[in-house]
């Protein structure tokens, strides 16, 4: 990897990281604040300011300049070249900080609180859609980057096996473009004509729609980059081989297929849809779980080969072999833990029947931040210690110092998250800026929420210790190694060569949107419906 | 590593699969699951199919289904709301002098029984002349005025009408502070009572100013506002939607309806 390509790496990951914090210290506010023990300063209008940003900063911009700083650095370390177009990239990050400074700018002034799924007919300022659409097409110029990067080696390399974290990471690019069309038709054709006093009405149900397509792929845009890691850097650490290159190449392609065609399980409750549709994106959210499935065993069996190579004996022996003092594979282990827990929350959200049950309550929000803020940050954990001795060329100061950091983001989380379920199934309802906790019916949930803000407080506190490791990250001898990635048990494996392109893949995928979205927003433009008239937020009182 | 290509490829079977598995997910969710016995509320295989895919079932069927109980006739269509929109201003205040007399929110000595309607949304206004008119509100006087009145009077007098600035009426019952968290009307208007499933106020007529699709409270005389709720409660007024203001007006008290009339009537 190339110095110049470690700088391109490192400005994406050190703007992410900042963020990261900046999004932890709103968060934890949020929280103090809807406590029983409220810390006395704060509007439910400031409140509200601070769960727009919290949100748009962690689900558009910490996440998106973290999965291209990564998608660079393996493109790099995979193919051995130095990147082909780095002035653009440089330019797309530079198009996605304007962005980025634009929207945040419209959030702070209190004219974009529409929190960061938009909910129309709600208007926000227009430098907030604008901030969001540079952000968007800056990391649209990394996509075109990894597709063209994917191409070009295969053009090089005629009859050859693409390198696995290659064909991973240009996986999740495509994933992300996919994703993202169905929020950039929103925010094109619906919102920011509406910020612009263009029209004056929006058809609701059609937003709803197109943000449901965005809304459900972007999780696996966040989740791809924390399962490359399991797949090319957790087998590595261990000591081991990976169990299988061709079924890590299936279980990318199968969220390409399985992770878009399923957004409208988030409009479960919603009545401009036909039940028929909604069962058949329910199914489709059913076999999404085939490739983490895939992956849990890829991923144990890879393990066990560490294991007994190890000197680990009989079923279950090569288990406490296996170095989990190592940051990746604590990572992988506490990771497991929360993924287990939040798998399960997760089956009970995508049951049709279920859902009705726990929708619009705050065991929603507690599901979606025990998998990403738990599972999958602390991958993204791992990922960041994992590639800094290369990219810096300075080591960890302390190993010890990392795994408590890691534990202590694990425990938290649990804390954090796990009443916070509770209170949801009592009826706490979702987005609220506060509770009056003497009301008998509110009252059982005050001890659950104080739980939660004393895990809120050890998320923060492992937010800035993770801050901190990777700060005091010190000199030495070894700057000239590059990481490695896991190598397949079987180094000449046959790949079919529908897994060694994507073609097959977009076309499925192609072919199932127009078959469960073609009707659902047709229906839009073929029977007349109501506009809602915009509400513009934050506007002169 | 090599790439071959294979006799039959696992790739292309499992391509095959996933496309077959739409197709039986979509039979299945289109129209195996809709026939499933329900509340009897479909007379054929085909309503099921229509309104399992999303769509609408005909006009016959439509009206086959609604033809009992209905209380609440008046329909916001799309067209309705293209008028709202298309209104001429100028003849709803034309219009509009013939209602002044009577519903003059700057004429200090109005009748307290006469609503302020300064502001009211216009879909809220419409509704209210379409149930005067066919009789579904009731009262001798607004019947005939609003029978009185052409389709398109109606809707210009509604656009007019919600331009109006909406005020406060003059500070002269004030008895609590209207925004202290322990004035129980403040706790009904903002909070609601879980217990009794008393929805907040606030919740569909808007926490302050004008919301769209529910009439304006705040600014109402106490004498109109404690009538509304009494006939809510006894349901001598039966026009609320999904008969929500009866539900909620007959678990209120008397006492608690008076408070809460009054507290509508004081300026904030």
């Amino acid at each position: 990897m190339t110095a110049a390509d470690k700088r391109l790496v490192l400005a994406h990951w050190w703007l992410s990281f900042a963020l990261f914090v900046c999004a932890l210290f709103l968060g934890f506010w949020q929280f103090w604040f809807r406590s029983p023990i409220p810390p006395g300063f704060g509007t439910p209008t400031q409140y509200y300011i601070s769960v727009t940003a919290h949100g748009t900063i962690i689900a558009f911009a910490f996440t998106t300049l973290f999965a291209m700083g990564f998608g660079y650095a393996v493109t790099a370390l995979t193919t051995g070249a130095a990147l082909r177009w780095r002035t653009g990239a440089w330019q797309a990050f530079a198009l996605a900080c304007i962005g980025l400074a634009l929207l945040l700018v419209a959030i702070v002034s209190g004219r974009a609180t529409v929190l960061y799924t938009f909910y129309p007919p709600l208007v926000a300022s227009f430098a907030f859609y604008l901030g969001l659409t540079l952000l968007v097409v800056g990391s649209w110029f990394w996509v075109a980057h990894t597709i063209a990067s994917f191409y070009a080696w295969k053009g090089a390399h005629r009859g050859q096996t693409t390198p696995l974290g290659l064909f991973m990471v240009t996986a999740t690019a495509m994933l992300w473009l996919w994703a993202s069309i169905g929020a950039a038709l929103e925010l094109l054709f619906q919102l920011i004509p509406l910020s612009l006093g263009w029209t004056d009405r929006i058809d609701v149900g059609l937003a709803r729609t197109l943000f449901s397509w965005t809304l459900h792929a972007i999780v696996y845009f966040w989740l791809l980059p924390a399962y490359i890691a399991l797949y090319l850097i957790v087998p590595e650490e261990a000591g081991g081989r990976l169990y299988s290159d061709p079924m890590g190449r299936l279980a990318f392609v199968l969220f390409l297929v399985f992770g878009v065609p399923v957004g409208l399980h988030h409009l479960f409750m919603d009545p401009e849809h036909g039940t028929a549709f909604k069962f058949v994106q329910g199914v489709f959210t059913v076999f999404v779980s085939l490739p983490t499935l895939l992956t849990v065993f890829s991923i144990c069996a890879s393990l066990e080969i560490a294991g007994r190579l190890r000197g680990g004996r009989g079923s279950l022996g090569w288990v406490t072999t296996l170095p989990w003092g190592r940051p990746a594979m604590l990572a992988t282990g506490l990771a497991a833990i929360m993924l287990g827990l939040g798998g399960l929350g997760g089956l009970i959200n995508m049951s049709y029947a279920l859902n009705s049950a726990v929708h619009n309550t705050a065991w929603i929000t507690a599901h979606f931040h025990l998998i990403f803020a738990g599972t999958v940050v602390i991958l993204y954990f791992a990922i960041a210690y994992h590639l800094w001795p290369t990219l810096t060329g300075r080591s960890l100061h302390s190993v010890r110092s990392v795994r408590v950091q890691l534990v202590t983001w694990c425990v938290g989380m649990l804390l954090l998250t796990l009443p916070w379920h509770v209170t949801g199934i009592m009826g706490q309802p979702r987005r609220m800026a506060f509770f009056d906790y003497t009301d008998a019916v509110l009252a059982p949930t005050a001890w659950l929420t104080t739980l939660s803000l004393l895990g809120g407080t050890l998320v923060l506190i492992s937010g800035l210790h993770f801050l901190w490791n990777l700060s005091l990250a010190r000199s030495s001898e070894m700057q000239q190694v590059d990481v490695r990635f896991a190598r397949p048990a079987v180094s000449n494996a046959h790949v079919p060569s529908a897994l060694n392109g994507f073609a097959l893949w977009n076309w499925l995928t192609a072919a199932a949107m127009v078959a469960v979205y073609g009707w659902p927003i047709a229906q839009f433009f073929i029977y007349p419906s109501f506009g809602a008239a915009g509400i513009s937020v934050g506007g002169p009182p | 590593m090599t790439t071959a290509a294979h006799p039959v490829s696992l790739a292309r079977v499992f391509a095959w699969s996933v496309l077959a598995m739409l197709v039986i997910s979509f039979v299945f969710g289109a129209a195996v699951l809709p026939l499933r016995p329900t509340d009897g509320q479909f007379r054929s295989w085909w309503d099921a199919i229509c309104r399992a895919v999303g769509v609408p079932l005909d006009e016959r069927t439509q009206a086959r289904r609604t033809s009992s109980a209905v209380v609440n006739a008046f329909v916001w269509s799309a067209e309705t709301e293209r008028r709202i929109r298309r209104a001429n201003l100028q003849n709803g205040r034309d219009v509009f002098e013939s209602c002044s007399p009577c519903h003059n929110s700057q004429n200090r000595a109005a009748d307290p029984n006469v609503p302020n309607i300064d502001g009211m949304s216009a879909r809220v206004m419409l509704k209210q002349l379409y149930d005067y008119a066919t009789g579904i509100r009731g009262t001798e006087l607004m019947q005939p005025i609003a029978q009185g009145l052409t389709e398109q009077d109606a809707i210009d007098l509604a656009a007019f009408i919600a331009a109006l600035p909406r005020q406060d009426l003059p500070a002269s019952i004030n008895t609590t502070s209207s925004t202290d968290p322990g004035n129980p009307s403040y706790r009904l208007v903002y909070f609601g009572d879980p217990r009794r499933g008393i929805a907040p106020c606030a919740s569909c007529h808007g926490p302050d100013g004008v919301v769209p699709d529910a009439p304006p409270i705040h600014g109402l005389s106490s004498e109109y506002a404690q009538k509304q709720l009494d006939d809510f409660a006894k349901g001598e007024r039966s026009n609320d939607l999904y008969s929500a203001m009866r539900a909620i007006s007959r678990q209120l008290t008397a006492n608690e309806r008076s408070d809460l009339a009054r507290y509508f009537g004081e300026p904030r």
